[in-house]
């Protein structure tokens, strides 16, 4: 392989969270993906809460707010999912809605606060976009107290609204590169020890990387070294992104689709301008 | 209130962790191996755990009452 091929290798694939090694992409390009898949990547999220009843303490914006809070799993088809948010983006929004519908009442008998947790959202009609954790407390009621709402799932935005995005953090990182200088170092054990993740070691006289993808580039070791001897640098030609997500949506679709989306809107360019 | 659903910071959700974080630190173990045990690694989702105290059930001791019940509940009156 030459030098200056693009490759890539998924170093890390576990539900929810995704590693992705590549070689020879230029940063421009690497980042346009990662703002992609923060901002423009289409998910379902309660947007709309209707209360027909609420004699708790708890303000119904407090409640819809939490709502909005909660993943809901998104039908994960790329092709799809890059249409709506093109479309989004162009001013027609999908026409698509899920409702959802949930009624709780605390009876005296039960002595303590009732808990309303995710799984008691019930989606009607749409039976896959129901909550991705069943066990997340949406709101307390305490004896004889009622909630009862429905609420309207869309898809929207990661730039609309937080809630929107498929992901928590998606960043990515250079492969770290330490420089050491044999001649100019005097024996000092510093800069192994002052490592916050432990990834330097003296091999033959030589301080090396356990590691090199353990490095956070913090350059403690630099700083901790008197004689000079220790650089830390990175190679940009080398790149790990990662995409932790937040359940709405496979990490693999979410990456297909931010690339799509680009595909997509590169081909709008090119039709505007006509050539 | 409640626990949050999502960290401030970092928007990872945490509302499905926190009933077996409540369910081992009530049996004594210690809340950092809990957090690397749930998978909870940057401190900006760990403060959420750490910093959160429960005060919802003190606040559900007031209840809305409805209009039509306002009489009864005071003496029977309307």
């Amino acid at each position: 392989m030459s030098q200056t091929e693009l490759s890539v290798k998924v170093i890390e694939d576990k539900p929810g969270l995704l590693t992705v090694e590549f070689s020879n992409l230029r940063r421009e390009v690497l980042n346009g993906i990662r703002r992609t898949i923060l901002a423009e990547v289409p998910t379902l999220a309660i947007d709309e809460v209707l209360f027909t009843e609420n004699s708790s303490p708890i303000y119904g914006e407090y409640i819809a707010h939490r709502l909005g809070m909660v993943p809901i799993k998104t039908p994960d088809d790329p092709e799809i999912l890059s249409q709506i948010s093109i479309d989004i983006q162009g001013g027609n929004p999908p026409n698509m809605r899920v409702e959802y519908q949930l009624r709780a009442e605390c009876p005296p008998q039960l002595g303590q606060p009732l808990t309303v947790s995710s799984d008691m959202l019930k989606p009607l009609g749409v039976e896959e976009a129901r909550p991705v954790y069943d066990n997340i407390q949406l709101f307390k009621l305490g004896q004889n107290q009622v909630v009862e709402l429905q609420a309207t799932a869309r898809y929207g935005l990661g730039k609309q609204h937080a809630k929107f995005s498929p992901v928590s953090p998606v960043v990515y990182i250079y492969k770290p590169v330490l420089i050491f200088d044999k001649t100019k170092d005097e024996p000092c054990d510093q800069h192994v020890s002052v490592c916050p993740t432990n990834c330097l070691e003296y091999k033959h006289g030589e301080l090396v990387f356990t590691n090199p993808w353990d490095c956070i580039l913090c350059r403690a070791c630099e700083k901790a070294c008197k004689s000079g001897a220790t650089k830390i640098m990175w190679d940009e030609s080398v790149a790990r992104l990662t995409i932790e997500a937040t359940g709405s949506l496979p990490p693999k679709v979410i990456l297909k689709t931010a690339i799509l989306i680009l595909l997509k809107k590169f081909k709008l360019v090119s039709e505007k301008v006509g050539a | 209130m409640l626990f949050p659903i999502r960290c401030f910071t970092c928007g990872k959700v945490l509302g499905d962790k926190w009933d077996e974080y409540k369910k081992r630190v009530d049996a004594g173990e210690a809340p950092s191996k809990i957090l690397d045990d749930l998978g909870v690694k940057r401190y900006c989702c760990r403060r959420m755990f750490i910093s959160y105290v429960e005060i919802m059930d003190e606040v559900l001791k007031f209840t809305v009452y409805k209009a039509e019940n306002i009489g009864e509940k005071i003496g029977g009156e309307s």
